[in-house]
């Protein structure tokens, strides 16, 4: 008897758990399908518009953002509001940067008593943080990221469009070429305060000469392996995302985008990255000189490598620069990237900046006072004088033309201390002039998860070169797609409109299975 | 009558409250969201679009695969888990074994470590071949080197030697309070019915242990199912997706991708796999006797 209420009474738990699932799905289903049928489809990307201009005074020459009185006006006020303005900063500089931004800091704060800035140190840079304050209404009023990221918070409207509050004098004030990765469809969304690429690291004692071409890369490569039994370069392809590879599929003759139609769709899938990754895959398995690291950077396994003087070449920005300037001192050798042998071409890596942008009202709730505070500390922070404070502190590279020229002058003086330090920033700077714009469109965000996904199966032995090219391009097609970012229509696989209609048919039969339990 | 039935509703009105705000909400929110197009693009201005993200799962999204690395990964996971956490209990409770406290001290251990820094020192020991287990420890067992990057099976291996760390101090814990529940008589009578070792096993200790084993596995099933952070510290998911899980992926595509509403369509999904499942496995079980 009680093996049969027992039985009685799981049997009436399953049906009851089964028919509410079966009737939540088909509630779920009929809802979706309602919403597909009366749905708009996804409209194209939009940029924002968010703005009210605050310009009162014209400024045809560049204006001197050094000087309070002249950055009050670009903001359209003649003298300090009666009551404080709190503006909130996130800050991503690095320790070495934060000191130069502390004393800029310090200096703001003495020359605007009536700002309040409220800091938040050490946030990384990319957008997920910041979106996920939007969305709360709670985004820093003032953020800093680098210009792909930026151009992603634009294009969703999160951050405002500076050619609508600023007079285009000011831009004159960056290098073209940084102000250039701040710019999307002719709006300036962020002001730059570096600009940043990768180099190439050597250690001289490995290494008597930088390679200029690639073939001379392999041959010193395998003689520093030979003599030394170190690696000759590490450079982790299988782990990044496609930052550092972009420059290697330069080289190659490829480039990221094309436009088709008026679109603009990725060309991965081309025999430049074949013949890239197969280079990379050559060095690493063939020759046996490239140690394929699991972690990049100054505190990954490249860098721990190189430090260690375990291996004799890495690619790297100047970011990471004091940690090898400290450990390898004199024997540190920075030079441009080489030119790729097969084709002719220097590898060219994204010539990135990284900058300060103003949240809208929408995503920070500021008020306008707010804005003009805001504005006023960007332009502060990204002048003569903290620019170079940042190069001369943590060795940015500036991107306010004065404190470029000031650091080019201080280089060729050979001012730098200590000495050796003048050689390798030049080795840096010189690599600048073969790079690439860092594309910083929206449709760049869908970029690194489909090149790492498929370079690291390739890095694997999973599949060959010319499916690894042609996978990621799909991989990004769809990601664009998906994001409706390419106008390609989804039609409804067969599996689902299946699966829908069997639940359709399914739910009667539940529902009288378990009115037939409940009865018995 | 009426009065008590109010009373007792104000006893469990905080766990009620606590589970509408903590679970249901951000569920319904999630469910919701799943039929937007809610994303980077579409971030302050957001509209319905039906089963769309639910469709794109299906056509572009890769769903048997992850699926696949999923049951992989939970299974993997569990049954080994299980096996060394159970084995080590029986150990622990022998009854002539000396040093038992010092011993399961010493076996608590991964407990006492924060379970993302243990990652992070994981994720070092297995650097190939500089860290310590491709270094010292797989050579001395004569086990080849394992490296995530270049095999698919080795980031399995290492995903899971890893979770068994992290994770076995639980269920052994579990498994050694469950056994020292089953009175000692039973054993001695078998003894004197000249029962020998397999069949005590058989017998008593599993039998006793059955709605342990039960309880354990359903929540150490859902658990493993969700675990993101193992996967996301030691291999990212890699190479490829090879050991991308649903949640993982979920997390990707909402903070990588910035696609929060198909990042919503995704945990959907993984959360009505959970829910399927846990059913079949309480049906078969009959776990929830036990708590009625």
């Amino acid at each position: 008897m009680k093996f049969l209420r027992r039985n009685k009474k799981l049997k009436g738990i399953s049906g009851t758990v089964i028919a509410i699932i079966v009737v939540i799905i088909i509630i779920i289903a009929a809802i979706g399908i309602y919403f597909a049928m009366t749905s708009h489809h996804p409209s194209a990307p939009t940029t924002s518009t968010t703005s009210t201009s605050t310009t009162t005074t014209m400024f045809t020459t560049p204006p001197n953002t050094s000087n309070p009185q002249v950055l009050m006006q670009l903001v359209g006020l003649s003298s300090p509001p009666s009551t404080p303005v709190t503006i909130t900063v996130w800050d991503s500089y690095s320790s070495s940067e934060n000191q130069a931004f502390n004393q800029t800091l310090a200096q703001f704060e003495q020359e605007f008593p009536w700002i309040h800035v409220e800091v938040t140190y050490g946030v990384g840079v990319g957008t997920s943080q910041f979106e996920t304050a939007a969305k709360a209404h709670q985004a820093p009023i003032v953020y800093r990221d680098t210009s792909d990221s930026g151009g992603a918070l634009f294009a969703a409207g999160l951050v405002l469009n500076l050619s609508q509050y600023l007079p285009p004098s000011v831009f004159k004030l960056y290098l073209p070429t940084a102000i250039q990765d701040w710019t999307l469809n002719g709006s300036v969304y962020g002001l730059p305060d570096n600009i940043n690429y990768i180099v190439m690291f050597y250690n001289k004692h490995f290494v008597p000469y930088p390679p200029n071409t690639t073939a001379q890369l392999i041959q010193i490569a395998e003689e520093v392996n030979k003599t030394y039994h170190i690696w000759g370069i590490a450079y982790g392809a299988s782990d990044e995302y496609g930052y550092r590879f972009a420059a290697w599929f330069a080289g190659f003759g490829g480039q990221i985008f094309t436009t088709q139609n008026g679109q603009i769709v990725p060309a991965l899938n081309s025999t430049a990255m074949v013949n890239a990754l197969q280079f990379w895959y050559n060095l690493t398995y063939v020759y046996h000189i490239n140690y394929l690291a699991p972690s990049t950077g100054a505190s990954g396994a490249e860098g721990q490598l190189f430090i260690a003087n375990k291996t004799a070449i890495i690619f790297d920005g100047p970011w990471d620069l004091d940690a090898y300037l400290q450990a390898l001192g004199p024997n540190l050798g920075a030079a441009p990237l080489p030119i790729v042998s097969q084709t002719g071409l220097r590898a060219a890596p994204f010539i990135g900046s990284t900058g300060w942008m103003i949240s809208t009202p929408q995503a920070s709730g500021a008020t306008p006072l707010q804005i003009k505070a805001a504005l006023i500390f960007i332009l502060f922070v990204t002048n003569y004088q903290s620019d170079l404070r940042l190069w001369e502190v943590a060795h940015d590279i500036p991107a306010n033309v004065q404190a470029y020229n000031t650091a080019i002058t201080q280089l060729k003086e050979g001012k730098l201390q200590p000495a050796y330090l003048n050689q390798i920033m030049e080795g840096i700077l010189e690599q600048a002039q073969y790079g690439q714009k860092f594309p910083n469109i929206p449709q760049m965000a869908y970029y690194w998860n489909s090149f790492h996904e498929y370079a690291s199966e390739f890095f694997a032995g999973k599949i060959n070169a010319e499916q690894a090219s042609q996978g990621m391009e799909q991989a990004f097609v769809q990601a664009l797609v998906q994001n409706g970012l390419l106008s390609v229509v989804l039609p409804p696989p067969p599996i689902f409109l299946i699966s829908y209609a069997l639940s359709m048919l399914l739910v009667p039969a539940v529902i009288v299975s378990e009115i037939k339990i409940r009865k018995w | 009558m009426r009065k008590d039935n109010l009373i007792n509703f104000l006893y469990i009105l905080p766990i009620l409250a606590v589970t509408i705000l903590l679970f249901v909400l951000p569920v319904i929110y999630s469910v919701y969201i799943s039929f937007t197009n809610l994303s980077l693009l579409h971030f302050l201005k957001y509209s319905f679009v039906g089963l769309q993200n639910y469709i794109i799962i299906f056509k572009y999204g890769y769903f048997t695969q992850l699926l696949e690395n999923t049951l992989i990964w939970t299974l993997g996971s569990l049954v080994t888990m299980m096996g060394l956490g159970f084995a080590l209990a029986l150990i622990l409770n022998q009854q002539d074994l000396k040093g038992k406290t010092i011993f399961y001290a010493i076996l608590i251990l991964p407990w006492a470590f924060p379970g993302f820094i243990s990652l992070l020192v994981w994720q070092g020991l297995w650097v190939d071949p500089y860290g310590m287990m491709n270094r010292l420890i797989l050579p001395m067992l004569h086990l080849p080197h394992v490296n995530s990057l270049t095999s698919t099976t080795d980031a399995w291996i290492e995903l899971i030697v890893t979770n068994d760390w992290l994770s076995f101090p639980y269920f052994m814990t579990v498994f050694y309070s469950a056994l020292q529940s089953i009175p000692r008589e039973l054993y001695d009578i078998a003894e004197l019915d000249g029962a020998g070792t397999f069949t005590k096993f058989f017998r008593i200790t599993l039998p006793s242990l059955k709605r342990t084993i039960a309880f354990v596995f359903i929540s150490s099933f859902v658990f493993t199912w969700n675990n993101f952070y193992p996967i996301f510290v030691l291999t990212g998911g890699g190479p490829g997706i090879s050991t991308e899980t649903f949640i993982v992926y979920a997390y990707q595509e909402a903070f990588d991708y910035s696609n929060f509403s198909l990042a919503a369509a995704w945990s959907v999904i993984s959360t009505l796999f959970t829910v399927i499942l846990g059913i079949i496995v309480i049906k078969y079980t009959h776990i929830l006797e036990s708590f009625t």
